[in-house]
């Protein structure tokens, strides 16, 4: 048996940074990535030489980001590794970061993501397998097929789904750093364009550009670098898995991320009840109901009634997705996974101002990729 | 007689199965473990790893339950001209596919619905044969004039 993350070195996140994201611009990655990594650096009062070892998650911008970016920090001759791991990129990259601090290879690590929304290859479309219509039903119409096939079986309402979209707007409004920051009633986000099924593009994220970066530390470099250690978040569990074949008829986003949570909560000794902010993957607005249920916040079919009753909301039971989650802060991929730690970390901190939820002290960062995968972190102050 | 050729034949035949002749066959597998699945490879078992000559090849019959539906309004595939209805049927061998419906709109579609394979003309080669694609529809066609029986039609 492996070991797990908090029987190793204990790993806390000292620095986080972002750049907004946005739309395309005419920014490049690189001033995005430097940008959010000035940012981090910033936050954790470190110069740049402190940082031992860098993961550069980039699931769009192609072959050798990394030192094209990193070399206008003032070359240090250090470590840089690329992670693509689809929408679970940043994720990853933050995880690796974690286990390198944790096993003791480094002190101080730096995770960054970075994307622009490139046209990328998709190596998994390679396989020499035709499919009968995978062109025709693509990630918003797979979801818009669970949404359908869940509001049948719990008898909920299209109304009750968009729901999670009001929410996460109303918390975007709120992030500077978000894609789409405005408030959207109910009757917004319905009459909004037709997308698949039953959603509308406010209920499906937007997929802009953008930079996330993340400093973690052992407790060694903190004391080296005299860094302040109640800003410190320790990570507490960090669980990454892949799809299985699962019973027949089930979905397999929620299975994934029902195992992949249920690991990390255990790891964390912690139950779903007693976290206070979870950063989910909500690309379109279903998934933060079956997610939210996979992982044990509310039982199944119960989280548009969770919902309504305010459980998910800042000030609620579980603040989710306070960021505004992919559907508002927005998806550019490679950073999405560490924006979250990002939010997470702010919000454990005491630091996130009108997003700040009560009291925060244990906190999950969720992401989904295609393939699928799934990763979970627990931070805890 | 008019023949048609198949869009995508590694993915199904103009015949039905000798269980289920009507309707066209979809190409899949099925593992010594007994998983069956869609489309047909022979790289391994997705369920246990086996490969060669553990994995057989079979004809699936084109008759299962619709599990969801959902009429798509955005296509950026030059293929697919939105509107259209995306399904997820549960096949009655057990597996589990996407597929699109022949259907005009989603008004009469039900979950637990009884759906069939059918074949939708959706090309022509240089020769002139049209090259028909697989739907399924909740309706049994053996209408004359439809493309659903044998890939043929008189
Ligand atoms: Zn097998």
């Amino acid at each position: 048996m492996g070991k797990l993350l908090k029987d190793q070195r204990p790993v806390y996140v000292i620095g986080i940074g972002l750049h907004r994201y946005q739309h395309a611009s005419a920014k490049t990655y690189v001033e995005l990535g430097l940008t959010a990594i000035r940012e981090a650096l910033n936050d954790s009062k470190l110069e740049w030489p402190a940082v031992e070892s860098s993961y550069i998650g980039t699931a769009k911008l192609g072959m050798a980001a990394g030192r094209a970016m990193l070399r206008h920090l003032g070359t240090t001759g250090t470590s840089l590794v690329h992670i693509e791991n689809a929408s679970a990129t940043g994720s990853s990259a933050f995880r690796l970061a974690c286990m390198e601090v944790a096993g003791g290879f480094s002190d101080i690590v730096l995770a960054v993501g970075v994307d622009k929304p490139d046209p990328m290859p998709k190596a998994f479309q390679k396989n020499g397998m035709e499919d009968l219509a995978s062109d025709a039903i693509v990630p918003f119409t797979h979801f818009a097929l669970l949404a359908n096939e869940y509001m049948q079986k719990y008898s909920v309402t299209v109304e009750q789904i968009a729901q999670v979209a009001v929410k996460n707007h109303r918390n975007g409004a709120k992030n500077p750093y978000a894609h789409r920051q405005k408030e959207r009633t109910l009757a917004e986000i319905l009459s909004d364009k037709p997308i698949s099924g039953s959603l509308t593009r406010l209920q499906c994220c937007p997929i802009g550009e953008g930079a996330a970066a993340a400093i973690v530390a052992s407790e060694e470099g903190m004391k080296r670098y005299g860094i302040d250690a109640s800003r410190a978040i320790r990570v507490v569990s960090s669980v990454s898995r892949s799809e299985r074949v699962y019973r027949p008829g089930a979905g397999f986003d929620a299975e994934l991320t029902r195992e992949t949570a249920a690991i990390a909560l255990k790891e964390a000794g912690m139950s779903a009840s007693q976290l206070d902010v979870i950063e989910l993957h909500d690309a379109f607005s279903i998934e933060e109901l079956l997610y939210v249920e996979a992982l044990g916040l509310c039982g199944e079919g119960q989280a548009p009634d969770f919902l309504a009753e305010g459980g998910m909301d800042i000030g609620g039971q579980c603040a989710v997705s306070p960021s505004g989650g992919l559907i508002a802060m927005g998806h550019p991929t490679g950073p999405t996974g560490l924006g979250q730690i990002v939010e997470v970390t702010r919000q454990l901190r005491h630091e996130a101002g009108v997003r700040q939820q009560p009291g925060a002290k244990k906190g999950m960062a969720h992401m989904v990729g295609l393939g699928s995968v799934c990763v979970v972190h627990i931070l805890e102050r | 007689m008019v023949s048609y050729l198949p869009a995508k034949p590694s993915l199904f035949s103009l015949e039905g199965t000798p269980h289920l002749p009507d309707y066209p066959a979809l190409k899949g597998c099925r593992c010594k473990c007994g998983y069956v699945f869609f489309p047909r490879q022979r790289y391994g078992c997705e369920r246990c790893g086996r490969f060669g000559h553990d994995i057989e090849d079979i004809e699936i019959s084109g008759k299962g339950k619709l599990r969801a539906f959902a009429t798509v309004h955005r296509s950026d595939s030059e293929n697919y001209q939105a509107p259209y209805i995306a399904a997820t049927i549960v096949l009655d061998a057990g597996c589990a596919i996407r597929a699109l419906l022949d259907v005009a709109d989603e008004s009469s579609l039900f979950i637990g619905q009884t759906v069939y394979s059918t074949l939708t003309v959706v090309d022509c080669d240089e020769r002139g044969r049209k090259i028909a694609d697989l739907r399924f529809t909740p309706v049994p066609l053996d209408v004359e004039g439809s493309a659903g029986r044998r890939g043929e039609t008189s």
